[in-house]
């Protein structure tokens, strides 16, 4: 089928179309504050910058609204166009790729949470690898957004593989980091046993933005197949 | 008149539009069916098997030859001036359209249930009794005529009314009685032609559970144009479209999963998704 055709068949459902457009501009427009949240959570852990952590908190309700006005949007299209076929599977994984981004926008928080509970404590050996962390983990979640709106399967399939390797390296990295983080919490000051237990927690969350930002992958890739793993 | 034999269809050859179904049979098939009008194609070289015992729903725009295609496998259009049939049509892979067979005995073992409800000017009784009669059964009527009515979930309704007109319930009781007046002897297939496409919900719901009750002992092929009724009953279905030329060919042809939930064909997730139609 040609390009124009597939424009022509568009015109009979305007409507849906332009709302299924809709349905995807709010998610990458979510997906973008929650990239924002993790990278203002790791800049205010750096800089001890608590403002910074406390406006990261209050953010978090804005993420968590456009999460319900996209769930919103999804109910009223399921209800009013009975979607089949690629519509159905769009809605559907919209509906899960919100959830994930809402999660994700919550370990941001939480990394802004143990900045706010860290105070004045200064951070231990630069964060060791917290940052690196956060930048891959950035970099999946950014590639994943970009798989959702790709729709092409050996596209979105060669990017899951791609994010697969990827969350392994951050899975090494996390290691890594609980390691010097053990080591720091036998070897140190009362002070520093106290910053790495809340660096570990920051570790965490970064390691499971890393798994959810997979997990948009996948939700992609179902938007192609129709196939749940 | 040659009698059909009940032989099981295992193989289908090679057309892209069959489902092959390894591990069943097909009760009915159809390869590079042919229909004209006169002049006019109606439908061109269709290919398709039917599993026992299952659901199909042919789905496609108005005009894209659905009706045409159902009519074959019961020969309906013989009934039609001018329309003239090309092709294989099997059942249980006997040819139906060979000089042989007899048309009436395909009618009764291949029912048809229609759009609107048609039930004859006779009261719900007679109705259900008219096709065993024509058979010669007359022992055991009143048992044939309750058993078809309780097939056709209308039993509890109309057993009361058994000798008032078919005319004088409602729509839904209507359709109900004509399904049980095409159960009354014991098809091995139905074929409905939109038959709830006239009907309240409620009454397309009872319709609908009816349908998927029976398919565990009929075969069903069923034209409708309710995208949700076709993803909610059916176990197979098939897209039919007609081109500019207005000739209706089969698209694509699969498990509901497929053509519901991830056609092959660009055209079929443009009809299911309504964007043509």
């Amino acid at each position: 089928m040609s390009m124009d055709e597939n424009n022509d068949l568009n015109v009979a459902r305007q409507g849906f179309e332009g709302s299924l457009n809709k349905l995807q501009s709010d998610i990458l427009l979510l997906g973008d504050l929650v990239i924002q949240a993790i990278n203002k959570s790791i800049n205010s852990l750096k800089t001890r910058n608590i403002e910074q952590s406390q406006e990261v908190i209050k953010d978090d309700d804005n993420i968590d609204e456009l999460e319900t006005q996209i769930q919103v949007l999804c109910v009223e299209l399921i209800r009013k166009e009975a979607p089949l076929a690629s519509d159905l599977r769009r809605i559907v994984s919209a509906l899960q790729i919100v959830d994930e981004l809402e999660r994700i926008g919550d370990y941001a928080e939480g990394i802004a949470k143990i900045s706010v509970t860290m105070g004045k404590l200064v951070p231990i050996n630069e964060l060791v690898l917290i940052p690196k962390m956060a930048e891959n983990s950035v970099n999946m979640l950014s590639r994943s957004l970009e798989s959702y709106t790709l729709r092409d399967f050996s596209l979105c399939n060669s990017i899951l593989d791609e994010l697969r390797t990827k969350d392994k390296e951050i899975n090494l990295m996390h290691k890594q980091v609980q390691k010097e983080l053990l080591n720091t919490i036998k070897s140190e000051s009362a002070e520093g046993g106290e910053q790495a237990t809340y660096l570990m927690w920051a570790a965490h969350n970064l390691e499971r933005i890393a798994d959810r930002s997979k997990n948009i992958a996948e939700r992609s890739l179902f938007q192609v197949t129709g196939e749940i793993n | 008149m040659q009698k059909i034999d009940n032989q099981a269809i295992t193989s289908l050859g090679s057309n892209e539009n069959i489902i092959k179904f390894d591990d069943s049979s097909n009760i009915l098939e159809c390869k590079n069916l042919s229909v004209t009008y006169g002049e006019t194609i109606a439908i061109e070289n269709v290919s398709m098997g039917i599993p026992k015992n299952s659901i199909v729903s042919l789905i496609g725009p108005s005009g894209c030859g659905k009706s045409t295609l159902l009519r074959c496998f019961n020969r309906m259009n013989d009934l039609i001036p001018q329309a003239k049939v090309k092709g294989s049509v099997k059942f249980f892979q006997n040819e139906i359209y060979s000089d042989n067979i007899d048309p009436t005995e395909i009618r009764f073992r291949i029912g048809m249930v229609f759009q609107r409800p048609n039930p004859f000017p006779k009261s719900i009784y007679e109705n259900i009794a008219f096709g065993p009669k024509i058979n010669g059964i007359t022992d055991n009527l009143d048992e044939v005529v309750e058993n078809s009515l309780r097939r056709a979930a209308v039993w509890d309704e109309v057993k009361d009314r058994l000798n008032e007109s078919a005319l004088s319930v409602s729509g839904g009781q209507q359709q109900r009685i004509c399904i049980a007046r095409a159960l009354a002897v014991n098809p091995e297939v139905v074929l409905m032609d939109e038959p709830a496409s006239a009907l309240d919900p409620i009454s397309t719901q009872s319709i609908e559970d009816l349908i998927v009750d029976l398919s565990s002992e009929v075969t069903i092929l069923i034209v409708t144009h309710n995208m949700q009724q076709a993803t909610r009953i059916s176990d197979y279905a098939a897209f039919m479209l007609a081109g500019e030329e207005r000739i209706g060919r089969l698209i694509e042809y699969g498990t509901n999963e497929q053509v519901f939930g991830n056609p092959k064909d660009n055209r079929t997730e443009a009809y299911v998704t309504g964007r043509i139609g």
